[in-house]
C-alpha cells in the first residue's frame, strides 16, 4: 500500500525536513560564549595550578633534603671545628703573649749605657705594673751635685726613660773620713759627702720587646746583645743611641749594678 | 555538551567562580608561600654551604700547618704546666749562666694577670715561680737573656736586685709561664 501512508491528514516529516532541522544555524550567545570560556579557563587554571604546586613542592622538597644535608654535614663536622676553634685560641693566646713579652736583659743593657760612671745602684726593683707599663725603681748613690744633675738630663734625654723621677735626694757624711777634709763652715761634700736619691723610671713595654717572629717560627731571637749597638731589632738602641756620643757612661761590674 | 539555558550559564558561571574561590585563589597563596619557604631555604642552605667551605678551608689551614711548628706552639703554650718540669729548666738556665740557685719555689697560679683583657680568646693561664740567687751583674744579664731565649715564655714579673756584702748581687726573681685556657 504505497499511497496509504499519504492517507493520513495529518502530515509526516520526511527526511528532507529532518536534516534541514539538524543543518540549521544554532544561536550563541555572547554571554553563553564567556560563560564557557571562563569555565574552561578555570579548569586549565586549576589543572595548570594544581601541577606547578606539585612541582614547587619538589622543589622545597628537594632544597630541604640539600638543607638537611648540609648542615648534617657541619654537625658531623664538630670534631674538626673544634680543633679550629682550639687552635685559633691557642695560636691568639700565644700571640697576645708574644706582644706583651719584654726583653729585662735589653733594658739592663739600655739602663747601663744610660748611666754615667759616677752613679752607684745600691738597689734596683723591677715590676710590670697593671697599667702596662714597666716600673723600675733604682737607690742610687753619687758623690756630686752636678752628677746627679747629670744623671737627670742623660735620663730626661733618653727616650726610653724619659719618664724618670729623681726623689728623696739625701746627702750623708761619712763619719771616718770626717777628720781629713770637714770644715766647719766650708762643707766640702766632693770626698766625704754621698748623694742619695731614687729614680723612678716607667718604660714603655713596647719599646723592649722580647722577640721578634719570622716567618711563623717561634725562635725566639736576642733584640739587642751588648756591643752590637747597629742592630736595628730593637727600639731600645734607638732610645739608647740618642745618648749623646760625648756622654761618658758606663758600669761598675765589680759587683755593683 | 554545555546547554544553552540560562540556568546551565549561571550554573557553568557559579562553578568557575566556586573553582577560582575555593581552589585557584587559596592556591595562589601557598604558592606564594612555598615560593618564599625555598628562596629561604636555598639562602640558609648557602650561608651553611659557605659555613662548611670556610670550616674545610681553615680545617685544612690548620693541617697546613707544619708538625714543627705544632710542636712548637705545644710546648710555648702547654694544655698543663708542669712546675717541676720548669723548675728544673730553671736551674739548668742558670747553671749554663754559671749561677747557683738558692732557692726556688712555685708559688701557684695568677688569675688575671694578664694586661690586655680580650674575652674573645681568653686568657692563658698564669703560673708563677719564685727564685733567689747570687751573682754578678754580667751572669744576671746574662741569666735573664738566656730566659728569654727559652722556648716557652719564662716571663720576669718582678726582680729585686741588691748588692751583698761580698761584692755580689742577690737577686730575687718572681717568674710567670703560662697554660693554654681553652
Amino acid at each position: 500500500m504505497p499511497g496509504s501512508s499519504n492517507a493520513s491528514f495529518i502530515p509526516k516529516r520526511t527526511p528532507s525536513n529532518k536534516s534541514e532541522r539538524s543543518n540549521s544555524p544554532r544561536q550563541l550567545f555572547l554571554g553563553s560564549l564567556l560563560v564557557r570560556v571562563l569555565f574552561f579557563a578555570v579548569l586549565i587554571a586549576a589543572a595548570a595550578v594544581f601541577f606547578y604546586e606539585r612541582h614547587l613542592n619538589g622543589q622545597l622538597n628537594e632544597a630541604t633534603q640539600n638543607f638537611k644535608t648540609a648542615t648534617d654535614s657541619y654537625e658531623a663536622d664538630g670534631e674538626k671545628l673544634q680543633t679550629i676553634i682550639t687552635t685559633d685560641k691557642r695560636l691568639a693566646q700565644a700571640n697576645n703573649l708574644l706582644k706583651e713579652s719584654v726583653s729585662v736583659s735589653t733594658l739592663l743593657n739600655a739602663l747601663q749605657q744610660a748611666t754615667a760612671e759616677s752613679i752607684q745602684f745600691t738597689s734596683l726593683d723591677y715590676s710590670q705594673t697593671g697599667e702596662g707599663s714597666l716600673l723600675l725603681e733604682a737607690t742610687i748613690d753619687t758623690d756630686t751635685f752636678d752628677s746627679t744633675m747629670f744623671q737627670r738630663s742623660v735620663y730626661g734625654g733618653n727616650e726610653l726613660f724619659r719618664n724618670t723621677l729623681l726623689k728623696d735626694v739625701k746627702v750623708s757624711t761619712e763619719v771616718s773620713k770626717i777628720d781629713d777634709t770637714y770644715k766647719t763652715k766650708d762643707i766640702e761634700y766632693t770626698k766625704d759627702a754621698k748623694i742619695n736619691f731614687k729614680a723612678i723610671i716607667n718604660v714603655d713595654p713596647k719599646d723592649v720587646p722580647a722577640v721578634a717572629i719570622k716567618e711563623a717560627s717561634f725562635i725566639p731571637i736576642t733584640s739587642v746583645t751588648e756591643g752590637d749597638s747597629s742592630s736595628s731589632e730593637s727600639t731600645v738602641e734607638n732610645g739608647g743611641g740618642k745618648t749623646p756620643a760625648d756622654v761618658s757612661v758606663g758600669f761598675d761590674n765589680q759587683g755593683n749594678i | 555538551m554545555i546547554g544553552n539555558s540560562l540556568l546551565t550559564q549561571v550554573g557553568i558561571a557559579a562553578v568557575s567562580i566556586g573553582i577560582i574561590m575555593t581552589y585557584i585563589q587559596p592556591a595562589f597563596g601557598e604558592i606564594r608561600d612555598i615560593q618564599n619557604n625555598i628562596s629561604q631555604t636555598q639562602e640558609e642552605l648557602a650561608k651553611v654551604t659557605e659555613v662548611n667551605n670556610r670550616l674545610a678551608n681553615l680545617y685544612n689551614s690548620v693541617n697546613s700547618i707544619p708538625q714543627r711548628d705544632k710542636n712548637a706552639l705545644f710546648v710555648y703554650l702547654p694544655d698543663k704546666t708542669d712546675e717541676v718540669l720548669v723548675m728544673k729548666d730553671v736551674t739548668a738556665i742558670a747553671k749554663d749562666a754559671e749561677i747557683s740557685i738558692t732557692n726556688i719555689s712555685y708559688k701557684g697560679m695568677i688569675e688575671n694577670h694578664s694586661k690586655a683583657l680580650n674575652d674573645n680568646i681568653g686568657q692563658p693561664f698564669t703560673h708563677s715561680f719564685s727564685v733567689d740567687f747570687f751573682s754578678s751583674y754580667e751572669q744576671l744579664k746574662d741569666f735573664l737573656q738566656r730566659l728569654e731565649q727559652n722556648n716557652y715564655p719564662l716571663v720576669i714579673d718582678k726582680m729585686s736586685v741588691k748588692p751583698n756584702e761580698s761584692g755580689q748581687l742577690t737577686t730575687n726573681l718572681t717568674i710567670i709561664t703560662y697554660s693554654h685556657n681553652e
